[in-house]
């Protein structure tokens, strides 16, 4: 296959990758809406063991963790605010504790899914850290 | 953005195909600069201006007034 050196191609299948990405997420999201639908067990609508959920939290986690960068880059605020890095924290806990506890283990293993808000939290932080304190950009 | 292209490629009698190519780009995207209908990298207007033995602002200069 020839390789797309054209600016304007590249551009355009960056768009279509996105593109395709939110379609993909959208029919993940709808085939597990409708497996919950048929089992009636929507408690169980995140559960892990569904490999379809694993996907789902891969693409989201990942883009998650890549928005980070982008946010940070294009912040023109203090740089060294402590404070905005603890509410960045505790709110990243808070949500993503509750989402594993509410929506993927059932209201069930609390300690479980305040570990996982954790790691995820430590992953977030630690790369929103390195982008306020050793930012290329600088 | 307004451009020069198409006037300085013709004058130095080259086709669309031929300046693309040594741009490393499509024919279709040069016609779109060409038209005004897209608006190529800073990469991208140097390389052109290189091909067309110009400089940036000879092809590429747009006055205040003007409408980008």
């Amino acid at each position: 296959m020839k390789r797309i050196t054209d600016e304007r191609l590249i551009l355009r299948n960056f768009k279509n990758i996105r593109l395709a990405f939110a379609l993909e997420n959208l029919v993940l999201i709808g085939f597990l809406i409708a497996q919950a639908a048929q089992t009636g067990d929507w408690s169980n609508l995140f559960a892990w063991d569904n490999p379809l959920v694993i996907i789902l939290m891969t693409g989201c986690y990942t883009l998650v963790v890549l928005s980070v960068g982008i946010r940070a880059a294009i912040d023109d605020k203090p740089k060294h605010s402590w404070v905005a890095v603890a509410l960045l924290g505790v709110v990243l806990l808070t949500v993503i504790t509750g989402l594993f506890y509410f929506l993927m283990l059932g209201q069930r293993r609390f300690l479980l899914a305040l570990l996982c808000g954790a790691i995820v939290t430590a992953v977030v932080l630690a790369i929103d850290l390195y982008y306020r304190f050793n930012s290329p950009t600088d | 953005m307004p451009n020069q292209v198409r006037a300085l490629r013709l004058a130095l009698n080259l086709t669309q195909r031929e300046v693309a190519a040594r741009a490393g780009i499509t024919r279709q995207t040069l016609s779109l600069i060409e038209k005004n209908d897209y608006n190529p990298s800073l990469k991208l207007c140097l390389q052109l201006c290189y091909i067309l033995n110009a400089t940036l602002d000879q092809v590429f200069w747009v006055a205040p007034t003007e409408e980008i």
